[in-house]
């Protein structure tokens, strides 16, 4: 009797408040701390307006329930049949991870250039091929800079030349400059990832 | 215990395509569901719901594992349906045949429409009632139960495909099915 009356106007003054209804609500959608739970379940037992309230909610989620409809049969086969193959299924069908086709192809050349030049060692075989190797990345090496030298002091040349003509050449130049870095930096932009670009537009992936 | 989206979404990506079903399953019939409450027709929500899983999985490599697998499926499905409803709109056509002279003029004639005992057993007075009410909320309240109710997210998943507070959305669904519940009012007393 105790219990109930202590129960009745916890009832009272829960009811004062405005959120008691959003609690029944909450607690129908499963959304309620454990703690609240246990505070309504006991004002549900001794305040009928708060029963008859939770009565409604009960009777629409009812009657929202019969709204849905069923999927239809071999609904998820259909999307299997679907589904279009990716680069992902692609690699993992060969077994070899993307960068391993360019890795093999630089070893091969590597060792055919080897065999080709180590033959010609006078040294052991093995310590022919090793040197051999190192001469041969090392011309390419010298060959790589000495074309870049090359490039730069050619595009280092044309430049100079460039801007010596003319002030409006120098603008061009920094307009076409500052037009690629606003490209990069765009370009860096576009590259987010698909969730969270697809939560921030409303095109993307729609 | 079943293994959660995401780390379906891992092994997927290494090449367990047949993965896919699983989260196929996990998610149809709340997908279906949520897209028929916004398309209000069943081949379409179907159809937009396979279209949907296709486009998810062309994209599985860009998931954020940050998000949750299924705000992202709701927000890509949601953009979906909105964009077939623009285009449905766009589509409509008046009924008014041009006048050609030969005195023929009047409304296009229509395909009949009968409908399949499955419908006419659906439709009964209450679910017309229903979906009037709901159809009748504002889009904000719509949204949030459909999204809720249909699609079956938690109040937190809501907020965050939403990006919206917690509390704005606990308020909304509170306030959106009251409107409910005021409209129904005799249906839900049988």
């Amino acid at each position: 009797m105790k219990i109930e009356s202590a129960a009745l106007e916890q009832s009272a003054a829960w009811k004062q408040s405005t959120a008691w209804k959003q609690w029944l609500d909450q607690d129908l959608d499963g959304e309620l701390e454990a703690a609240e739970a246990s505070q309504l379940a006991k004002i549900l037992e001794v305040d009928p307006e708060a029963r008859a309230e939770r009565r409604g909610l009960v009777a629409l989620h009812q009657a929202m329930d019969e709204d849905r409809i069923a999927v239809r049969p071999g609904f998820s086969d259909q999307v299997m049949e679907a589904l279009p193959q990716t680069w992902w299924e692609r690699e993992s069908s060969a077994g070899l991870p993307r960068w391993a086709l360019p890795m093999a192809m630089m070893l091969v050349t590597a060792l055919g250039a080897a065999l080709t030049l180590g033959s010609a060692a006078e040294v052991g075989r093995f310590a022919g091929l090793g040197t051999t190797i190192l001469d041969f990345m090392q011309a390419t090496f010298l060959a790589g800079s000495g074309m870049l030298f090359a490039t730069w002091r050619g595009f280092g040349f044309g430049l100079e030349t460039l801007i010596a003509e003319s002030g409006l050449n120098l603008l061009a130049l920094a307009g076409a400059v500052l037009s690629l870095n606003v490209l990069f930096v765009s370009m860096l932009r576009r590259r987010r990832p698909a969730a969270q670009a697809a939560e921030t537009t409303g095109s993307e992936d729609s | 215990m079943q293994p959660p989206d995401e780390d379906l979404v891992a092994s997927i990506l290494k090449g367990k395509r047949l993965l896919f079903e699983e989260l196929v399953g996990r998610y149809q019939g709340r997908l279906v569901n949520y897209l028929y409450r916004m398309l209000r027709n069943e081949e379409d929500a179907h159809d937009l719901a396979q279209e949907v899983f296709v486009k998810i999985y062309g994209a599985l490599d860009r998931f954020d594992p940050k998000y949750r697998f299924s705000t992202w499926l709701f927000r890509v499905a949601q953009n979906a349906a909105i964009d077939k409803i623009r285009k449905r709109r766009l589509k409509l056509v008046s009924l008014h045949r041009p006048d050609t002279g030969d005195g023929d003029s009047g409304e296009w004639e229509l395909e009949g429409q009968e409908l399949t005992p499955y419908q006419e057993a659906r439709n009964v007075e209450r679910g017309t009632a229903i979906k009037q009410a709901i159809d009748g909320l504002p889009w904000e309240y719509q949204e949030l139960i459909s999204l809720r109710h249909y699609g079956e997210l938690s109040y937190d998943e809501i907020a965050k495909m939403k990006e919206m507070p917690l509390g704005t959305v606990k308020n909304k669904l509170f306030r959106g099915r009251q409107m409910l519940k005021e409209r129904l009012g005799d249906y839900l007393t049988d």
